[in-house]
C-alpha cells in the first residue's frame, strides 16, 4: 500500500528565450504514494503546470530544457525514456485532466469514437468491445444514458458533462497516476462540487495517485492529502494538508490563506493582500525568492536563499523558521 | 455525496422520457445541419448554376459513347468543314469529323485529367503541409522553402518545363499539373495545422498517448479539410485550362485524341473559313471553368462562416 509511485528529485526546468535562460522550475522535489493525492498550489506562473507537463514529458523543447533532476515513476526515470516508450506510458499509466473541458474534445468526432480510441490504442481491443468499455466508463462518471452519449458530439454536451467525459478518458486505462491541472477552474461552483466528488470517489475505487494542481486553496484543502506550495519555481512549503493550512509556516502560505475572503467580513474592509507582484523567475539572483514581498524579511534573507528546512513533519523554505 | 445522489435518481426516473427527447433532438439537429448546408447552397444562385453546369459536363463525360452521334476519330471525306446544321450541330472539321462528338469525348479527357491531377496535388500538398505544420522547426523550414520555390513559378510555365523534360502525353500532363499546383494546398494545410496543433483537444490526444501519425491524420486533418475542399474545387478549372493549353501547344493530348485543346488548335488556321471548329471547344472550356468557379465560390461562402 505504501508503494512510492512517483518521485521527483531536484527537478529544474529552464526556458531559453533568445539569450535569456529563465528558470521556471528550480529544485522541485516531492514523492507520491499509491492512492495518495498531492495538491500543488501557487499563483499563475509559479511553475505548477510546467512541473506537471514535464512529468508527462510534454513540454515544448526547445524552448524548455530540463536542466537537472530526475522523475522516477515506479522507480524508472521518465526523463531517460524514448519518445515511443513515453507515448505508451501516457494515457495508460499516467494520465491528465485538463482545465478546459470546453475545448479539450475533438469537435469532429463523437464521444464514443474518442473514448474507444484509447482502448484501441493502448489495449488493442476490437472496436465493439472498446465501445462497450467506453459506455462503462461513461456510466462510471455518471453520465446519464451512456449509450446515447456515445453517439453525441462534444458540442451537444454541457461543460460539466464534457469534463466528465475528459475524466472518463483519463481514467479509461486505470492509470496509476492522474495529473489534474485545475480541472474545475472553468466550471461553475455546483458542477465543480460534483466533479470534485467524482474525482474523490473514482480515486478511491481504482486507487490512483493524483496530483491536483490548483490555485484554489479551498479545493486543495478538500481533496489533497499532502500539499506543496510553490512560489516562483520553488516549493516553499510542503507537508500534510491539515498542518500546512492550520499552521502555515511560510510567510507566503500565510499570506495566501489571509487573502481568502471571509463571508462574515465587513464589506467596507479591504481584502488582505500580499503586497507587490510576482518577480520574474530570473529577476532574483541571490537570497530568498520571496524577499521582495515578505513582511518578515531579514538581512539573511536578502543575501542567502534558505534551503527547505525540516519543521515537524513538513518542509519550509524560510530562515524565520529556523 | 448524498446531495447529488438524489439528482441521479431523478435522472433515472426521467430516463426514458429524457432518452426519447434526446434522441429526437439529436435527429433533428443532424437533419438541421445537413439540410442547412444544402438549403444554403440551394439558395445561392451561383451554386445552383455552377452545379447544373458541372452536372451537364459530368453527364456528358460519363455517357460520351452514347451521346455522340458520330465516331470522334473516323474521317468522313463527304462532309468536310460543314457549318453547324441539324446533322452536325457544332459543324465538322477539316477531316469531316463531327465536332460535337469530338467535344463530348473531349470532356472525358478534360475532366479525367483535371480530377486525377487535382487529386494528386491535393494529396502531395496536404501531406507535406501537415508534416510541416505539425513538426515545425527544420522540417517546416525545408518543406516551406520548397513550397515557396514551387509557388513562385507560374503553374503553366512549370508544367511546360516538366513536359519539355519528360515528353508530351496526357500522363505527363497529369504529373506536370500535380507537381505545379501542390504548393497552394501545402500552404493552406500548414497554416491550419499551425493553429490547430495548439488547440487543447490535440494536447489532450497527446496526453492520452496517441501516436504522431494518428494525431496528424485522425485528429487534426479532418478539422483542416474545409478550406482544402474549397480550394480543390477552384483548382479543378485551372487544371482544365492548363490541360487544354498544353494540348493546344501540342504538349498534351496528341491528335487524333479529341482533347478540347487539340480541337481548338486544329481550328486556329481555319478561323476565317470555319470559325466553329475553334469556337465550340473554346466555349466549352469557358463554360466548364465558369461552372466550377461559381460552385467553388459558393462552396466557400457556405462553408466559411466568416464570409
Amino acid at each position: 500500500m505504501n508503494e512510492v509511485i512517483l518521485e521527483v528529485n531536484n527537478l529544474g526546468i529552464d526556458f531559453c528565450i533568445e539569450d535569456r535562460v529563465i528558470p521556471a522550475v528550480d529544485g522541485v522535489g516531492f514523492s507520491l504514494l499509491k492512492g495518495e493525492t498531492l495538491g500543488i498550489v501557487g499563483e499563475s506562473g509559479c511553475g505548477k503546470s510546467v512541473t506537471a507537463l514535464s512529468i508527462m514529458r510534454l513540454l515544448q523543447m526547445p524552448p524548455a530544457r530540463i536542466s537537472k533532476g530526475e522523475i522516477l515513476f515506479k522507480g524508472e526515470n521518465l526523463l531517460r525514456k524514448s519518445d515511443e516508450e513515453m507515448r505508451r506510458i501516457r494515457g495508460r499509466d499516467i494520465s491528465m485532466i485538463f482545465q478546459e473541458p470546453m475545448t479539450s474534445l475533438n469537435p469532429v468526432f463523437t464521444i464514443g469514437q474518442q473514448i474507444s480510441e484509447i482502448f484501441m490504442q493502448h489495449q488493442d481491443l476490437p472496436k465493439k468491445e472498446a465501445l462497450s468499455r467506453s459506455a462503462e466508463m461513461l456510466r462510471m462518471v455518471r453520465i446519464p444514458m451512456p449509450e446515447k452519449a456515445l453517439k453525441q458530439y462534444p458540442h451537444q454536451l454541457s461543460g460539466g458533462m464534457r469534463q466528465r467525459v475528459m475524466i472518463a478518458m483519463a481514467l479509461a486505462c486505470q492509470p496509476e497516476l492522474v495529473i489534474a491541472d485545475e480541472p474545475t477552474t472553468a466550471l461553475d461552483v455546483t458542477v465543480e462540487a460534483q466533479i470534485l466528488d467524482l474525482i474523490h470517489e473514482l480515486k478511491d475505487r481504482i486507487n490512483t495517485a493524483v496530483i491536483f494542481i490548483s490555485h484554489d486553496l479551498g479545493i486543495v484543502a478538500e481533496v489533497a492529502d499532502r500539499v506543496a506550495v510553490m512560489y516562483s519555481g520553488r516549493i516553499v512549503e510542503y507537508g500534510a494538508v491539515c498542518t500546512v493550512f492550520n499552521e502555515p509556516k511560510h510567510p507566503y502560505t500565510k499570506g495566501l490563506l489571509d487573502a481568502i475572503p471571509d463571508i462574515g467580513m465587513s464589506r467596507n474592509k479591504r481584502l488582505r493582500e500580499i503586497r507587490g507582484v510576482v518577480p520574474y523567475p530570473d529577476e532574483i539572483k541571490n537570497g530568498c525568492r520571496f524577499k521582495t514581498r515578505c513582511d518578515y524579511v531579514r538581512n539573511k534573507c536578502i543575501s542567502k536563499e534558505p534551503p527547505l528546512l525540516q519543521l515537524g513533519t513538513g518542509l519550509v523554505r524560510c530562515w524565520n523558521c529556523l | 455525496m448524498s446531495m447529488y445522489q438524489s439528482r441521479d435518481v431523478e435522472v433515472k426516473v426521467d430516463g426514458i422520457w429524457l432518452e426519447r427527447e434526446a434522441a429526437r433532438e439529436r435527429k433533428e439537429e443532424k437533419e438541421r445541419a445537413f439540410l442547412g448546408f444544402f438549403r444554403k447552397l440551394f439558395k445561392h444562385k451561383g451554386a445552383v448554376i455552377g452545379a447544373v453546369i458541372i452536372f451537364i459536363f459530368v453527364f456528358m463525360a460519363v455517357l460520351a459513347p452514347w451521346l455522340s452521334p458520330y465516331s470522334y476519330d473516323s474521317p468522313d471525306i463527304s462532309s468536310v468543314l460543314q457549318a453547324p446544321s441539324l446533322n452536325h450541330v457544332f459543324g465538322t472539321d477539316e477531316f469531316g469529323r463531327d465536332i460535337f462528338s469530338r467535344i463530348v469525348h473531349g470532356s472525358r479527357i478534360s475532366l479525367e485529367v483535371a480530377f486525377i491531377a487535382v487529386g494528386f496535388s491535393l494529396v502531395i500538398g496536404t501531406v507535406l503541409g501537415a508534416i510541416a505544420g505539425y513538426y515545425g522547426g527544420v522540417v517546416d523550414y525545408v518543406i516551406s522553402s520548397i513550397t515557396d520555390i514551387a509557388w513562385s513559378f507560374p503553374t503553366t510555365l512549370l508544367a511546360i518545363a516538366f513536359i519539355a523534360a519528360m515528353g508530351s502525353g496526357l500522363q505527363n500532363v497529369i504529373i506536370a499539373i500535380a507537381l505545379a499546383s501542390w504548393a497552394g494546398y501545402c500552404r493552406v494545410v500548414r497554416g491550419q495545422f499551425l493553429s490547430l496543433k495548439q488547440r487543447e483537444f490535440i494536447e489532450a490526444a497527446r496526453i492520452l498517448g496517441m501516436s504522431d501519425a494518428r494525431i496528424i491524420f485522425r485528429h487534426i486533418l479532418p478539422n483542416a479539410l474545409t478550406p482544402v475542399v474549397v480550394m480543390a474545387t477552384l483548382e479543378l478549372p485551372k487544371a482544365i485550362v492548363i490541360e487544354a493549353s498544353l494540348s493546344f501547344l501540342g504538349l498534351g493530348a496528341q491528335p487524333p485524341q479529341p482533347s478540347w485543346g487539340v480541337i481548338l488548335d486544329s481550328g486556329k488556321g481555319l478561323l476565317g473559313q470555319a470559325p466553329w471548329v475553334s469556337f465550340f471547344p473554346g466555349l466549352m472550356i469557358m463554360l466548364v471553368v465558369l461552372g466550377f468557379n461559381l460552385f467553388g465560390d459558393a462552396l466557400r461562402d457556405v462553408l466559411d462562416p466568416n464570409s
